[in-house]
């Protein structure tokens, strides 16, 4: 009886091997930060990501993708569907929301496996901070080394945390200042 | 007829010298190395020698036993039976007497002479054993840096001999049994009497004694046939080819089991600890011993898991993966045909493959395919495109972290596959699964009626002291815990 | 099993069957220091309970097929909800992308391993993993010093709250324990240990959940998003791992338990003469 169970059990888990969520960490957009801003009365989303090459030349670039919609939600949508690449989330390091959009997070709702450690800021030009290179050359990144270090300097921490802005409500602002990125006020 | 001596137990000997030379000449008859020997005792007593060429040593055979035969005066009035030639005629060490004739074979077949004589259906085996055997070397696969550098060879006897020299104590004993239809192989059962389980010594025999089969080439042989979990990956069974290792054994509680015509002795019962532990763990510093120990244990989780880990991060949990790293993976693995799970699949077995190669090839031509293997495999792929850097690094990580266990080398291919696939399906919940049916089928394990596990089963000090570690001597108090009789001093 | 001593082993187990599915999905909402503290004495009266109902059951035939009735239905009920939390966990979190056929027929295959290996397998699996489990949710704990809010210590101090879904769902099946161990004296402390153990560990757990969140812990899977928050340098990002470990033992545990048991039951209820328990 035992046999031809456990020979039932192996053919199962065989049978159901098509769903098994594989994927390649060198096949998707590589999600370093998210902007969100409205112009011409419509909301843009802007990803910034790192890909890497189709061919065996051992590089990988950072690009910037873009959609638009009537709100966040279909913005996302739509650069989703324009992709030829899925979406990989997982170091997603910041979420920039242009200044006059609040505090706007129904976005994230839509992103799998959210981490509560992700930082959210806001800024007056998301477009200008996605498009200049920065230091680093990785905005998502760069914004998380800009707190750590202004956190270093301030007696008090600066909470840029997804879980301590959902919280507190209030959005730091970073600007970028001769190709640098600053943060004004805490 | 099962072609064994035992064919020939209702056999014995007529008394009249030519029908006797006769018998053995039928029952070897296609065996040219038979060599007879008729001489004549005094002016009347007939007397034959039987032989193997090869099997005897010549100048012994000439001077303990023709010569004394041929120079020896008969007294007029004493009846000349083979008692009376064994104990004052014969030089030899070793003399018995004998009517069966399957002991007759078998003292022919391993060296000994035979004496028949006319008028007589005993006949004598004497003791004039002379072929060759490897001589005492350290074996290959159990070298050590400081310690005893003695290692078994292919002869029972001497193996038995060095055994003794390491234990000279009345307490050592060694019982004999034949096992094996035509090879007949002498297998001997050694322990210390006040030490030993009897139960488990009683199981061991019932368990020999249950062998059938045609001939004993190795201990493999009987191990494989008298271990429990028979198509367990792991050994139930110790083995080794050293004196000094069967003597701490011995001293432990343990039974060894000596074949004749293989080096290689068994030991029961075996615990899962052991597969860590080195020969000369006990002959140097603790501290370093200690440090062996958990790097023994470390690269043995090493080289299980980290291919299958590594797989598992890539292809399903990249947020565990610490951000530069992945951009570096993600970076390296650009372009690269092959899906992970497959390129890890291959370099595995690839790795396999060399280990095999590199044992099996001549030395003269070793060092050319060591180049070939690492520029081909190492460089060219990786440059080619073919492979990725990553993982050909923790494939090969992993494939040297499993030269630190050898005894475990086997079960360790088997599970490090295992792992890869159920990762490259499930991730980390394939990993854990893998693990956990690992755990518990080697929780269940028993060898010999021992817990294969008895340091998880009954954790303490006395339990641990030689597992993860190796204690100093002076807190080796004890014997392993499956042995009732616990104090080492004293006892 | 008979003459030997389990005592660490009974401890581990009663650590990991209270952490089970408890500290995958506990609503931080409703436990807190009294909750926990309750739940614990509710436990021992359950477990109290159990032994009355073992000493009694040979004294009468309605009390038997009543105890029998019961062990049977919660410890089916433990396996179940265990399993169903476990999966739905899995496929909420960890693989999103897999089909939950494949997740559970996994976890069948290897509860149904651990259901055929002796007691004995299970006992030292159980002791091995609970160390794991415990040094990895002290690491945890201790790693997220330096992001607690100290002030959202009071969260865990407000009036006690009673949610009898909570109970029903996470702490009633811990009346099956006694019959998987064959409880008597020799085990009676170690289980009681065990199980203050492993709320003391699950205060622990809720405790960080309140310092890292706050107020804000009404998010699913709490402890592992309060977890995944924690980061040392550059190199140790995301501690994640360490809880999908402790998950899986826990549930994988408190599975094999009830399963082993309502195996064990559902024999005594088809053939009442046969022996119930372990080896």
């Amino acid at each position: 009886m035992k046999k031809p169970f456990l020979i039932l059990l192996v053919v199962l888990i065989f049978a159901f091997c098509r769903d098994t969520g594989y994927r390649e960490i060198d096949r998707g957009y590589l999600v370093t930060a998210i902007g969100v801003l409205q112009e011409n009365d419509e909301t843009t989303v802007l990803i910034e990501a790192i890909s890497s090459s189709d061919v065996s030349d051992k590089k990988s670039e950072r690009v910037v993708l873009s959609g638009s919609g009537g709100n966040t939600k279909k913005a996302y949508n739509n650069l989703k569907a324009s992709l030829v690449k899925p979406l990989y989330f997982e170091h997603l390091g910041t979420v920039i929301f242009e200044t006059d959009m609040g505090d706007d997070l129904d976005l994230l709702k839509v992103i799998p496996n959210l981490n509560y450690g992700v930082y959210v800021v806001r800024t007056d030009n998301v477009k200008t901070l996605f498009e200049n290179a920065t230091p680093n050359g990785v905005l998502g990144y760069d914004v998380i080394g800009l707190i750590k270090n202004y956190n270093k300097e301030m007696d008090d921490k600066v909470l840029c945390q997804l879980y301590a802005v959902k919280k507190n409500g209030r959005l730091i602002a970073i600007n970028s200042k001769d190709n640098r990125l600053v943060v004004e006020g805490g | 007829m099962s072609g064994g001596v035992n064919d020939y137990k209702d056999t014995y000997l007529s008394g009249n010298i030519d029908m006797d030379i006769a018998l053995f000449k039928s029952i070897f008859s296609r065996d040219a190395v038979l060599r007879t020997r008729e001489v004549l005792i005094g002016e009347n007593v007939r007397c034959c020698l039987v032989f193997m060429d090869g099997m005897v040593n010549s100048a012994q055979l000439g001077e303990t036993v023709v010569e004394a035969l041929l120079e020896t005066v008969l007294p007029q009035d004493t009846a000349i039976d083979c008692d009376y030639i064994a104990k004052n005629v014969l030089f030899a060490n070793e003399v018995s007497e004998t009517k069966a004739l399957p002991d007759m074979l078998r003292a022919i077949l391993y060296g000994d002479t035979l004496l028949i004589k006319n008028g007589s259906q005993s006949a004598l085996t004497i003791n004039t054993k002379g072929w060759r055997a490897r001589g005492i070397k350290e074996p290959d696969s159990e070298r050590v840096l400081q310690g005893p550098r003695e290692g078994f060879d292919e002869a029972a006897m001497f193996n038995l001999a060095m055994i003794r020299r390491k234990l000279l104590t009345p307490d050592l004993c060694i019982e004999m049994m034949r096992i094996g239809r035509r090879s007949d192989t002498l297998v001997f059962v050694c322990y210390l009497g006040s030490l030993a389980d009897k139960d488990m010594l009683k199981e061991l025999k019932q368990r020999l004694k249950k062998i059938d089969i045609d001939g004993i080439l190795d201990s493999n042989y009987i191990a494989e046939n008298i271990r429990d979990s028979k198509y367990s990956l792991f050994k139930t069974m110790g083995s080794t080819e050293r004196p000094d290792i069967v003597a701490s054994r011995l001293l432990e509680g343990r039974i060894a089991v000596v074949v004749d015509g293989t080096p290689v002795v068994l030991t029961i019962p075996y615990l899962f600890s052991e597969n860590f532990q080195s020969d000369e763990d006990y002959y140097i510093n603790f501290t370093l011993a200690s440090l062996a120990r958990v790097l023994r244990w470390l690269c043995f989780f090493i080289t299980v898991s980290v291919p299958g880990v590594f797989v598992a991060l890539i292809t399903h949990h990249f947020e565990l993966l610490p951000t530069h790293f992945a951009l570096t993976v993600a970076r390296l693995r650009a372009g690269v045909p092959i899906a992970s799970v497959v390129e890890c699949i291959a370099l595995v077995l690839a790795f396999e493959i060399l280990k095999e190669a590199g044992l099996r090839m001549p030395q003269n031509l070793g060092h050319a395919l060591s180049v070939v293997g690492g520029l081909v495999v190492g460089q060219a792929a990786v440059e080619a495109g073919i492979i990725s850097a990553p993982i050909l690094i923790a494939v090969a990580f992993s494939a040297i972290a499993g030269l630190m266990v050898p005894r475990l080398t086997g079960a360790v291919f088997y599970w490090r596959l295992f792992i890869v696939i159920s990762c490259a399906l499930l991730g980390i919940y394939g990993y854990l699964a893998a693990v956990s049916l690992f755990a518990i089928r080697v929780f269940d394990i028993k060898s010999f009626g021992v817990d294969y596990t008895e340091t998880v089963r009954n954790p303490n000090f006395q339990t641990l002291k030689d597992t993860f570690i190796r204690a100093p001597w002076q807190f080796m108090k004890t014997r392993p815990a499956f042995n009732k009789n616990k104090t080492r001093k004293g006892g | 099993m008979k003459n030997k001593n389990y005592a660490l082993h009974i401890f581990a187990l009663g650590v990991l069957f209270i952490f089970g599915n408890t500290i995958i999905s506990m609503p931080t909402n409703v436990f807190n220091v009294y909750f926990l503290g309750f739940m614990c004495l509710i436990s021992y009266a359950l477990i109290l309970l159990a032994r009355l109902m073992i000493y009694l059951s040979p004294k009468s035939k309605i009390i038997m097929y009543a105890l029998n009735i019961s062990v049977l239905l919660l410890s089916v009920w433990g396996a179940v909800t265990t399993f169903a939390d476990f999966i739905t966990f899995l496929k909420a979190e960890q693989l999103p992308q897999a089909s939950v056929m494949l997740l559970s027929t996994v976890l069948i295959a290897v509860t149904l391993a651990f259901v055929y290996s002796s007691d004995l397998a299970v006992y030292k699996y159980g002791l091995l993993v609970a160390l794991i489990a415990v040094v990895f949710v002290v690491i945890c704990f201790a790693g997220g010093i330096s992001v607690f809010n100290f002030s959202s210590v009071k969260s865990t101090l407000t009036a006690p709250q009673f949610s009898v879904m909570s109970f029903i769902k996470y702490f009633l099946p811990v009346a099956v324990l006694p019959f998987f161990i064959n409880y008597g004296k020799t085990y009676a402390k170690s289980l009681r240990l065990g199980i203050a153990a492993g709320f003391t560990g699950l205060l622990l757990c809720v405790m960080q959940v309140a310092l890292t969140f706050g107020d804000i812990s009404r998010v699913a899977y709490p402890y592992l998003k309060a977890v995944g928050v924690l980061s040392s340098g550059s190199l140790f990002t995301r501690l994640d791992g360490f809880i999908y470990f402790v998950f899986f033992v826990t549930s994988l545990i408190k599975i094999t338990i009830c399963t082993k048991v309502a195996r064990s039951y559902i024999i005594q209820i088809i053939f009442p003469r046969r022996k119930v328990g372990g080896d």
